[in-house]
């Protein structure tokens, strides 16, 4: 393995996002979509699903303008360098207080269903010193090991979905097409936001290889497609075997489902425990991505020759903050709340300003690639 | 140098990580409860049974007669958490419910419907406990029931447990309610469903009968003869031993399966009608006949087939009207089924649904098929 080469391929840019989005969305999503539209939920993930294609477009086109450039340095060449930064930082600050509250989630449900006795902070923190590790070796490290987890990942879900279907009891799947259309879509604009992983776009661009960005958009737009058609099939398996209000009572109805499914070879009662494994390689990678991205932006902000001497730093800062929320509860509501407004300010409205301008002002690198 | 240093303490640092966990508790220091009692006392309070084997007698390490492969651990407090708390200062290891084999339920816990939920919400909260086990209700109190001798060395929990796993043709196997079932159906707003009855007789345990829950209480007990009556709502039939008595002998018939399809409608006057068509496969099992008369004549299975339907009509009628009139409560999950058949209907009753079924008309039509008939005629 070649340290420090920075440069990846469409495959493994979209492996990695497809691991981040999993991360972000697999265990929760059932439960938004049943509490926007009840037994309509699916016509909400959907929506979402649709409107996440919308910003990746947007990102991609955008990223593409200024393929040699991290989203630093084309923000400087578009707005005026102290609006560049200040965007900048709030990205970075975005980025910082992600990583705290997935990593505060982390340990909550290690911590209950797991290792209750163990305390959170060793949770915490043995996780984020492994994350902050693997960020200093370069997005190409994280890029092979994402296409190993891959297959650690989906293996289990495969499992899990096909256990799951006989638990399914139809009647819980209905009644459709009873949701307002208002609710569905308010829902679907809502759902979009837990999608806010896709901002790592605007930063992770750059590091794809000259010869792979031909067709980069519509990759990761089939990628974030497949995402949406697991969570799909994850809201109908938690739905049909948990009904509305067990899907809606539910703090992670994914891993309720792992508690229920009946593996016959398996003669293990706890399985649940098993199958947490492809959550915690995901929730690992995605913690890494934020960490790892945090450091490219202090990195170019600070015009410095590595990210790593910013990663150490930010330790004591994300243990410190991932402790502010005072319980499950209250983490739940800052991650809704800061999900809300990375997805008001990234995902859309600032990449499809910084587009109009660079296409107004026709600014663009060599390396420009028109294709989608 | 300065690498080098760096190098041995990261390592130094992952082996103290890796070389024990924090939450390490010996198997030895484990006590596992295999099966849990839950009854409620007169003045509310929860009395908890746990089953816990003897490890060292359950596996033959040491001596020692069979009733001392297990014993029982009871405690009394408000709330389930707190008869843990309680049983922890008599207990020498830390209770561990992961491979808890059945949940029991005193009757005395289906007069009060919030102490109940208040159960299901203990279960449902903790993940410590499968929610794939079997939930029972036991006649009378819990703890007698786990407290008996069983006729292996299992204990308790894993007896019921091998009752439904080695039974796969029995129907009792088709009432089996999970916990995750139980949690579901005690979430919902009408709690109207059937809970399988544990019975201890002569120092025998069996499943047999079952609770019938109407907004979370007692509302009757159901014997087997109308559990086979109610199969036929639910496809529950299959194994279904179902003998017909014929002029010259009694026709064992088993059957292989069946369905029933609804149908929904609204008369003039609000009255909902709901129509059930069941159609049902059989194989012979015992036929005496007269002399010369034989399983190959159509006639003869024609006759069967028409008595078989006439009867599961009259069978599946009967059990309509103790739902309507002794149960008074739809445990069939009837307006669930209406959800996809008649969605129109199912939003126009949904808020009134007791009254509506209570005062339904039931059409009932049944179709026997006799498809095998052994390997004699």
């Amino acid at each position: 393995m070649i340290e420090n080469n920075d440069k990846i391929s469409r495959h493994q840019l979209c492996t990695l996002l497809i691991i981040n989005l999993f991360g972000t969305t697999s265990l929760t999503l059932p439960r938004y979509g049943a509490e926007a539209a009840g037994t309509d939920g699916w016509i909400a993930i959907l929506g979402a699903v649709a409107l996440a294609c919308l910003f990746v477009f947007v990102i991609t086109r955008l990223t593409k303008r200024f393929p040699d450039s991290t989203f630093v340095e084309f923000t400087e060449k578009i707005v005026t360098k102290p609006v560049a930064i200040a965007i900048s930082l709030v990205l970075c600050g975005l980025l910082i207080v992600f990583s705290a509250l997935e990593l505060r989630m982390f340990g909550e449900i290690v911590k209950q269903t797991l290792l209750n006795r163990t305390p959170l902070g060793v949770i915490t923190a043995t996780m984020l010193l492994t994350v902050v590790y693997s960020a200093r070796k370069g997005y190409e490290c994280r890029a092979r090991m994402a296409e190993i987890f891959i297959f650690l990942i989906f293996i289990p879900i495969i499992i899990l979905i096909l256990f799951a279907i006989p638990q399914v009891d139809l009647h819980n799947l209905g009644p459709i097409f009873t949701t307002s259309p208002k609710e569905v879509v308010t829902g679907s604009v809502q759902i979009s936001m837990k999608f806010s992983v896709l901002i790592l776009l605007l930063v992770g661009g750059s590091f794809l290889a000259k010869d792979q960005r031909k067709h980069v958009g519509r990759s990761v737009i089939l990628a974030v497609i497949l995402v949406g058609i697991v969570d799909i099939l994850l809201f109908f398996l938690t739905m049909g075997s948990f009904g509305e209000t067990g899907t809606v009572e539910s703090l992670w109805p994914v891993m309720n489902l792992m508690q229920i499914i009946d593996i016959p070879i398996l003669e293990i009662e706890r399985q649940d425990a098993l199958m947490m494994v492809f959550w915690i390689l995901t929730e690992f990678t995605l913690i890494n991505e934020y960490v790892f991205f945090a450091g490219i932006i202090l990195q170019k902000i600070f015009r410095k020759r590595s990210h790593r001497k910013f990663l150490l730093p930010l330790v004591p800062v994300i243990f410190i903050l991932s402790f502010i929320p005072p319980g499950v509860m209250e983490t739940f509501a800052w991650m809704d709340a800061v999900y809300f407004w990375t997805g008001i300010l990234f995902l859309l409205p600032i990449p499809l300003l910084l587009l109009l301008i660079s296409k107004g002002r026709g600014l663009k690198e060599d390396g420009y690639d028109q294709s989608y | 140098m300065i690498n080098r240093i760096k190098r041995l303490l990261a390592l130094s640092m992952a082996l103290l990580l890796l070389t024990g966990c924090w939450d390490k508790i010996e198997i030895n220091e484990l006590a596992f409860v295999i099966a849990l009692g839950i009854d409620m006392e007169e003045d509310g309070r929860y009395t908890v049974t746990c089953v816990i084997p003897n490890l060292p007698v359950y596996t033959g390490k040491e001596g020692g007669a069979q009733d001392e492969a297990k014993y029982t651990k009871t405690a009394s407090a408000s709330t389930i958490t707190g008869a843990y708390k309680e049983l922890t200062t008599r207990l020498n290891k830390e209770l561990n419910f992961e491979h808890m084999e059945a949940l029991v339920l005193g009757d005395s816990l289906f007069q009060d419907p919030d102490k109940l939920k208040q159960l299901a919400n203990h279960v449902d909260r903790n993940a410590q406990y499968s929610k794939k086990i079997p939930v029972l209700a036991a006649k009378g109190k819990a703890a007698d029931v786990l407290e008996a001798p069983t006729t292996d060395a299992n204990a308790v929990g894993q007896y019921i447990s091998g009752i439904y796993e080695n039974n796969a043709s029995s129907i009792i196997r088709h009432f089996e309610v999970s916990l995750q079932e139980f949690i579901s159906k005690m979430s919902g707003e009408e709690i109207n469903f059937l809970l399988p009855m544990v019975l201890l007789e002569e120092e025998e345990i069996s499943i047999e009968n079952a609770m019938v829950l109407k907004d979370g209480r007692n509302s009757g007990i159901m014997e087997l003869k109308d559990m086979e009556r109610y199969s036929w709502l639910r496809n529950f039939t299959t194994g279904l031993e179902y003998p017909l008595s014929l002029s010259h002998g009694v026709v064992s018939m088993e059957i292989e399966e069946s369905k029933c399809k609804y149908g929904y409608a609204m008369d003039a006057e609000g009255r909902l009608t709901i129509s059930l068509s069941i159609e049902a496969y059989a194989k012979i099992g015992e036929y005496a006949f007269d002399r010369g008369d034989d399983l190959a004549e159509e006639s003869i299975r024609n006759e069967i087939e028409r008595l078989a339907s006439e009867q599961i009509k009259s069978d599946v009628t009967t059990m309509l009207a103790a739902m309507q009139t002794v149960y008074q409560a739809d445990i069939c999950g009837l307006n669930e089924d209406m959800k996809f058949q008649n969605k129109k209907l199912y939003l126009e009753t949904q808020d009134i649904w007791q009254d509506v079924f209570a005062n339904a008309n039931f059409a009932v039509d049944a179709e026997v098929t006799v498809r095998r008939i052994g390997i004699t005629k």
